[in-house]
């Protein structure tokens, strides 16, 4: 039992660290970098007609561009996980979506997901550590139907992590990507029902003893898959497992299989 | 109507201003108790400011969220320095840096915690929060927080008893 004296002095160490550090803030000009903070806005700032107005047109605008965008959204689009130096994937600059600020700089050197609620009545938590001793690896979920992101974007979570999807221990009855977590699987390619496709490498993540795939992303529900496969280093196609859509099944998921999993 | 709003738009730029004063110095503390350099702590702070800055407004307590992407910040550095030593199949030595005045025993021991380790020490002894809010802020369960600090707080007391 750690008595409360040792905590005190614990206390009283990295006080003594901190107060070592003497660093006056910069000018805001210099940190912010764009002068005048132009962005700031009040809480809720009380509109005159005209900001009504200008507001509506947004609006209007915004409807229109969501509209052609729905309409020519990017079919067979396709987004690689290039290997940074190392092997290590990066994740690649991506349209702007929904949590378009994760893919600015992130390097997608491991797995690192947090990311617990309720979502479309759901609730799952990933905690996927890539340096956590061996320690804490846990998965628990109900059932999963989104992204992690959402949750973080809907609870303005600052600096979420990437999402890792799928890994061959610690989950349920294969769940996911199962059975392509393998020594040959040298690329993981995904085909979701409106025809994108989305490839990432799997990933190893040291210390957890379990291998985790890292997807890029926007919101790409499991459901909204058609197919799963694994490419080996020369191209070759490896069928991906049945368990991806059993496991949307079990959890009592609404996944449908329109197309046999790995099907070419 | 536009002078109203321009004095609201310079209410809420007095109180980022505020906010960055205020809080500046202390955040670059607690940045560098987690990462041991001056440099990247001021490097942090300043992107979560900056960030803070982008989504003024649109943050309901803007204190806490900068102190969380300050410690997001950190823990990101951290992970990118620990994967960089890999890569170079740590022909590099472990991170030694150093987090207190020379011949601290116990500052010393406290940098050289496994990362996570360190954070939750710096965030319940340093910034005083309480478990459930580290475990926000790190991303895990109470429970692991608990069992991170009662494991760092042990191992500090192996080094400093030793």
């Amino acid at each position: 039992m750690i008595s409360d004296t040792f905590e005190d002095e614990v206390r009283a160490a990295l006080r003594r660290a901190a107060d070592s550090v003497q660093s006056a803030p910069p000018p805001l000009a210099d940190v912010v970098n764009e002068g005048a903070p132009t962005a700031l806005r009040p809480d809720e700032p009380r509109r005159g007609r005209a900001a009504w107005a200008a507001a509506a047109l947004a609006a209007a605008v915004i409807v229109v561009v969501g509209l052609a965008a729905f309409l020519g959204r990017d079919e067979g689009r396709q987004v690689e996980v290039a290997p940074a130096d190392g092997g290590l994937p990066v994740a690649p600059v991506l349209p702007k979506g929904k949590w378009p600020d994760i893919y600015k700089s992130a390097d997608f050197e491991a797995v690192y997901v947090v990311a617990e609620g309720k979502v479309g009545g759901g609730r799952y938590r990933y905690l996927a550590h890539p340096e956590n001793d061996g320690e804490t690896t846990c998965f628990e979920f109900d059932r999963l139907f989104t992204w992690a992101g959402t949750y973080c974007s809907n609870r303005s979570i600052p600096d979420p992590r990437p999402v890792v999807l799928g890994a061959t221990s610690g989950w349920e009855g294969g769940w996911a990507l199962n059975g392509l977590a393998r020594e040959d699987v040298s690329l993981v390619r995904i085909t979701t029902r409106d025809g994108r496709i989305f490839t990432t490498r799997p990933v190893i993540v040291p210390g957890a003893s379990m291998r985790g795939w890292v997807l890029v992303g926007e919101d790409l529900p499991m459901p909204s898959f058609d197919r799963v496969e694994g490419l080996d280093a020369a191209g070759i196609v490896i069928p991906g497992p049945p368990a991806v859509f059993d496991g949307v099944r079990r959890q009592g998921g609404v996944a449908r299989q329109d197309s046999e999993p790995g099907a070419p | 109507v536009s002078t109203f709003v321009q004095q609201r738009e310079t209410v809420a730029e007095s109180g980022f201003e505020a906010l960055y004063t205020e809080r500046y110095t202390a955040l670059v503390r607690l940045a560098y108790l987690m990462l041991g350099s001056v440099h990247d702590a001021e490097e942090v702070v300043q992107e979560a400011f900056a960030e803070l800055h982008r989504r003024w407004g649109m943050i309901q307590a803007p204190a806490g969220y900068v102190r969380t992407s300050v410690v997001n910040g950190c823990r990101h550095r951290q992970r990118r320095a620990a994967m960089a030593r890999q890569r170079e199949q740590r022909s590099l030595p472990p991170d030694t840096a150093t987090s207190g005045p020379p011949g601290d025993p116990l500052a010393d021991a406290i940098a050289r915690l496994p990362e996570r380790q360190r954070a939750v020490i710096v965030l319940r002894y340093f910034e005083d929060m309480s478990e459930a809010e580290i475990a926000e802020a790190i991303g895990c369960r109470r429970g692991t927080v608990k069992s991170l600090a009662s494991r760092a707080l042990a191992e500090l007391r192996r080094v400093v008893d030793r």
